[in-house]
């Protein structure tokens, strides 16, 4: 059944039955299963990733169900990560999906972040981008970098030892952000803002390489843009790797 | 000198234009900074601004050359 199921997306060259192996070999972390996040583990499932571990703490509200992939009405007040396992099992049995009802901090993610070969941020936070930033660095996980607001938002690859972090451009490293009901956010953004992530994250685990920059993109104008961010030597996160 | 000063997103809207040129001698971004800030107040809203020159991300000590374009991003926290 399997090669039947990823005909459409083994027949793309840049994926081919090689990729397709790669993809399936995979095991990836999704950190936040809000609006980015869900919408990357379910592109990632249906996609054939081997293994995907999701970290939530969130129940699901009212105000959710508008962006956020899998989430239904009856849903409302269960745990995001039980009902985003149960859906993610229903759309390919054959993924290994774990579950983690945890926020990521300092005190969990080696744990968590150890064994996975790629990290996805889902977050909406400053306070959760640095830990994932500080401690793919240390563990040298690879990640991409997700973030939304209004119409537009920002994907990036990160490579520790090989590409500029977080840090390396002045990305604010502590703050809990402004929620989504307050500074809002346009569904279609967060999709396209997802769609471009899990495009570089299958990119990066077929290809091994990245240059690491920062794209751009306001669905709204509609605008892309691509921005080369060099490596900062004087880093306090990866300057010494 | 001549500046290109391109904004992004809602700084454009702040600044009322996506573009605009700025005369000026000052040759350090945090100069260059203070005088967009007090041309268009509400980019100060924001504690930290992302800010590339010539398409690539530097800090505000970072000097700014005649022709140069000084592009200012949003820092965003959503997802």
């Amino acid at each position: 059944m399997q090669m039947e199921r990823y005909l459409s997306q083994v027949a793309v060259k840049e994926i081919f039955p090689s990729g397709q192996r790669i993809i399936e070999e995979s095991s990836i972390a999704v950190i936040g299963m809000g609006g980015t996040g869900s919408s990357i583990a379910e592109m990632f499932v249906r996609m054939g990733v081997g293994k995907i571990t999701i970290v939530d703490d969130d129940k699901i509200e009212p105000s959710n169900l508008n962006r956020q992939a899998m989430y239904k009405e009856d849903d409302i007040g269960l745990k995001k990560v039980d009902v985003a396992r149960t859906e993610l099992l229903r759309i390919n049995g054959e993924t290994q999906v774990n579950a983690i009802d945890k926020r990521l901090s300092f005190n969990n993610a080696d744990e968590i972040l150890s064994q996975v070969d790629l990290i996805m941020d889902g977050t909406d936070n400053y306070d959760a981008r640095n830990v994932i930033n500080v401690v793919s660095a240390r563990l040298r996980k690879p990640w991409i970098f997700t973030a939304v607001e209004g119409t537009f938002g920002y994907v990036k690859t990160i490579i520790p030892g090989k590409t500029s972090c977080l840090s390396c451009f002045g990305y604010p490293d502590r703050g809990e952000g402004v929620a989504c009901t307050i500074q809002g956010v346009v569904p279609t953004a967060i999709r396209a803002i997802s769609s471009l992530a899990v495009t570089s994250a299958i990119k990066f685990l077929i290809n091994r390489e990245s240059q690491g920059e920062l794209v751009y993109m306001d669905v709204w104008k509609p605008v892309l843009d691509i921005l080369p961010i060099p490596r900062n030597e004087e880093c306090k996160v990866c300057g010494n790797l | 000198m001549k500046v290109h000063i391109k904004y992004y997103a809602k700084y454009a809207d702040y600044a009322g234009t996506r573009m605009e040129d700025i005369e000026t001698d000052i040759i350090t971004l945090r100069d260059l900074l203070n005088i967009v800030r007090e041309r268009h107040p509400k980019l100060k809203e924001d504690r930290r601004s992302l800010i590339a020159i010539n398409d690539k991300f530097v800090g505000e000590e970072a000097q700014i050359s005649d022709g140069a374009t000084v592009s200012i991003f949003p820092p965003v926290s959503g997802g």
